[in-house]
């Protein structure tokens, strides 16, 4: 059985069908890419897998690891090992980087029936990962993602994902906004932490990325449909020719 | 029929002078009798101070509705509680005072119990260094008036407040701060002053001074604390004058018995390029109501007037904000964020006045309120008043709800709803409080905040 199996997913927003249809079976130690034109639920998918409000499913179902992930709450599934790098993260006033990690964390360890870690211990972790994904380490002192960079939002997101140790992870455009240096480092990051337990579903709009983290399949997101799978090969047909071809199907 | 509504009106009536007796009887009858064994009470000024000051009170009655600056603030509840002189109250057990107080780290602290200064509980501060004064306040209008003459009164202005009137009428006990040119007290001042009625509802009026001379540096923070019993009024000022170049860093925190009512009023004079930071703390009791007046008055001075209140039950919070810019290149700075929950209500009046002669002025003022459900009330009354051309003001003012894709940001990561809504809140007024210059001041708030949210249920309620 695989980790992740999406069946005939629809989702609508304020009532209009974004999503229509999305069959999706994702492998422990997988990677999977998806790639598609702005606005065609990219975003959209990764939001009702996280758990957002606002997104109505009205067909279709997803299951993580056996279980029916769209009864779980959007923390529940975090806890399971489900988690959202998002293509926008929130500016969060007041609230120091520091605590918002702690908080995190702590919330996995109760849900594992650990304690709360030590504070030097949380020190120490987050020093050594802040350094392995060349963040500042006075950047967690500050508040969560304010007035931080749009790449260093993003650094921000995967040092998150590096902490919480999910089982499934979904990037959302986590290269874009990215510096040349940066995009290596990051996927050096995602890259380290591939293993034969671990799933990622890469969302992205360049070639570039899939070149660092290479994955084993790559989907086309067109009008709310997967309209084809392939091979890095894909990626890279993409790049040269577009999505014309596609929408015509589409339109057709 | 006509009967009973002529009852109704006479019984108004009735009510009304009631209102304005009331303030007499409680201050003339039990106050006045005393008025003679004041301290300072033998300097013709002094005793002119409080007299004037109790001819406005009489005259005035207890400010109502129809009062501009307490219009979104009702005094009925105070009107209608029988208070005594808090020096009468005897039956204060003052041992849980250092498990209640709010301990600033390093600080010289100065212990106030109903008013009353209490050597026993504060610390030695006789020998602070050369150019530094601290004493009681009833020390020094007995014993050298003069070095106050030109201070106390100078710029607290009873006729235009009732609070300062009640506090210049009353006052008795209480601090000044004198720090010569040039001298930097390192540690912080705090004053606590400590409400107890115990078995009767009692009134004090403490009343700090505090002067800084040219170049002088300080931090003073003022925790106003509450043991519970029956409610007292806390009516206390703070007067403070800035020479040139001087800085002060001025910290209020009120965190009152529930039951108990706090009116306090701070006036400050900034000279020349001088600074004033501030920052007022609202967190509990029935009603605090904390004025503010700050007078730049010299070229280039500065005001930062922050603050930050919490809200739950029946609470009543009132800051009511005046930043006067009276000359060139002065710079103001005010951010207040409140939090309200239940059935609660928030004011905030900001006004800023920049003279004809205050070009170049910088004035920003911002108000936040965050709601936790739907029965809080918030006035927010901003008030620009600009007479001359050449200026920069803003203001600004947002009520609202929790940003629904902040919960789910801290809930994709694991955080469980009620505390994403914690640490949220706690971010909302943080955020403010991070602005705190004073490191240990900023803990010291920090901490408060914190425990005082972890006191409230009202964040374990799910749906807005
Ligand atoms: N709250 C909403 N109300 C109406 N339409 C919405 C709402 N949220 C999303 N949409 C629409 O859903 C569609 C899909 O949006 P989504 O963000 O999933 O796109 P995407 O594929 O991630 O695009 P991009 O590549 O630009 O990130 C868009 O047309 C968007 O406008
Ligand atoms: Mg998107």
């Amino acid at each position: 059985m695989s980790l992740i199996e999406i069946n005939d997913l629809h989702v609508s927003v304020d009532g209009k069908e974004i999503l229509k249809g999305i069959d999706l079976a994702m492998n422990g130690g997988e990677v999977h890419a998806i790639m598609g034109p702005n606005g065609t639920g990219k975003s959209t998918l990764s939001y009702v897998l996280a758990g957002r409000d606002g997104y109505e499913v009205t067909q279709g179902t997803v299951l993580f690891d056996g279980k029916n992930l769209l009864e779980m709450e959007a923390d529940e599934r975090a806890r399971a090992g489900v988690f959202l790098a998002f293509q926008y993260p929130m500016e969060i006033p007041g609230v120091a980087t520091s605590t918002f990690l702690k908080a995190a964390l702590n919330a996995k360890r109760r849900e594992q029936g650990l304690d709360e870690i030590d504070a030097m211990e949380f020190l120490n972790l987050i020093k050594s990962k802040t350094k392995d994904l060349e963040i500042p380490y006075e950047m967690i002192k500050r508040p969560l993602n304010v007035g931080f960079s749009g790449g260093e939002k993003k650094r921000a997101e995967v040092l998150q994902m590096s902490l919480l140790d999910p089982r499934f992870a979904v990037l959302d455009e986590t290269d874009s906004g990215l510096d040349i240096d940066a995009l290596k480092v990051v996927s050096g990051g995602v890259n380290a932490l591939r293993n034969p337990d671990r799933t990622f579903l890469l969302i992205t709009h360049y070639q570039r990325l899939l070149s660092y983290i290479v994955p084993d399949y790559v989907h086309v997101l067109v009008g709310g449909r997967i309209v084809e799978s392939g091979d890095k090969s894909l990626a890279e047909l993409l790049e040269a020719e577009g999505y014309a071809r596609f929408e015509e199907n589409e339109a057709a | 029929m006509l009967a009973s509504k002529r009852m109704k009106q006479l019984k108004a009536v009735k009510t009304m002078t009631a209102r304005k007796l009331d303030v007499q009887m409680a201050f003339d009858d039990t106050y006045a009798n005393a008025a003679g064994a004041l301290p300072g009470a033998k300097e013709s000024w002094v005793d002119g101070l409080r007299q004037t000051s109790r001819a406005i009170l009489g005259a005035n009655g207890i400010p109502g509705p129809k009062t501009e600056a307490w219009k979104y603030t009702s005094l009925n509840a105070v009107a209608n509680t029988p208070f005594i002189p808090a020096k009468k109250v005897d039956d204060v057990d003052v041992s849980c005072i250092p498990l209640v107080a709010p301990i600033l780290e390093n600080a010289i602290k100065v212990v106030f119990v109903n008013g009353v200064f209490r050597g026993d509980l504060s610390d030695e501060f006789d020998d602070l260094g050369i150019g530094v004064a601290l004493n009681p306040f009833s020390d020094v209008i007995n014993s050298s008036p003069e070095s106050l003459r030109n201070v106390l009164g100078s710029v607290m202005e009873p006729d235009k407040s009732f609070t300062a009137a009640m506090n210049t009428g009353f006052m008795e006990q209480g601090a000044v701060i004198h720090l010569a040119s040039d001298v930097h007290l390192d540690r912080p001042v705090q004053f606590i002053s400590i409400g107890a009625s115990g078995s009767v509802p009692c009134a004090f009026h403490p009343r700090i001074e505090i002067v800084l001379e040219a170049g002088a540096r300080a931090t003073v923070v003022e925790s106003h604390i509450g043991l519970p019993g029956q409610p007292y009024l806390s009516n206390s000022a703070t007067e403070i004058l800035l020479g040139e170049r001087a800085v002060l860093n001025h910290y209020t925190t009120a965190s009152e018995d529930s039951d108990a009512f706090h009116l306090g009023r701070t006036a400050v004079s900034v000279e020349k390029s001088a600074k004033y930071e501030s920052f007022i703390l609202s967190l509990s009791g029935r009603l605090v109501r904390r004025e503010i007046q700050v007078r730049l008055e010299g070229d280039g001075a500065a005001a930062t007037v922050d603050g930050a209140y919490g809200l739950s039950g029946k609470q009543h919070s009132d800051i009511s904000s005046e930043i006067l810019h009276l000359a060139p290149e002065t710079i103001s700075n005010q951010t207040i964020k409140g939090v309200l929950a239940g059935d609660t209500r928030g004011v905030f009046q900001g006004r800023i006045h920049v003279a004809r002669d205050a070009q170049r002025t910088d004035g920003r003022q911002l108000h936040k309120a965050l709601l936790l459900d739907r029965g809080p009330e918030v006035d927010c009354k901003p008030e620009l008043e600009i007479y001359a051309d050449d200026v920069q003001c803003a203001h600004g003012a947002t009520t609202g709800e929790m940003n629904p894709e902040h919960i789910f940001y801290l809930m994709s990561r694991g955080i469980d709803e009620m505390t994403a809504r914690a640490l949220l809140v706690e971010g909302f007024l943080d955020d403010v409080v991070f602005k705190i210059s004073n490191e240990s001041a900023r803990v010291l708030v920090l901490d408060m905040v914190k425990t005082w949210l972890a006191k409230q249920k009202i964040l374990s309620v799910g749906e807005l």
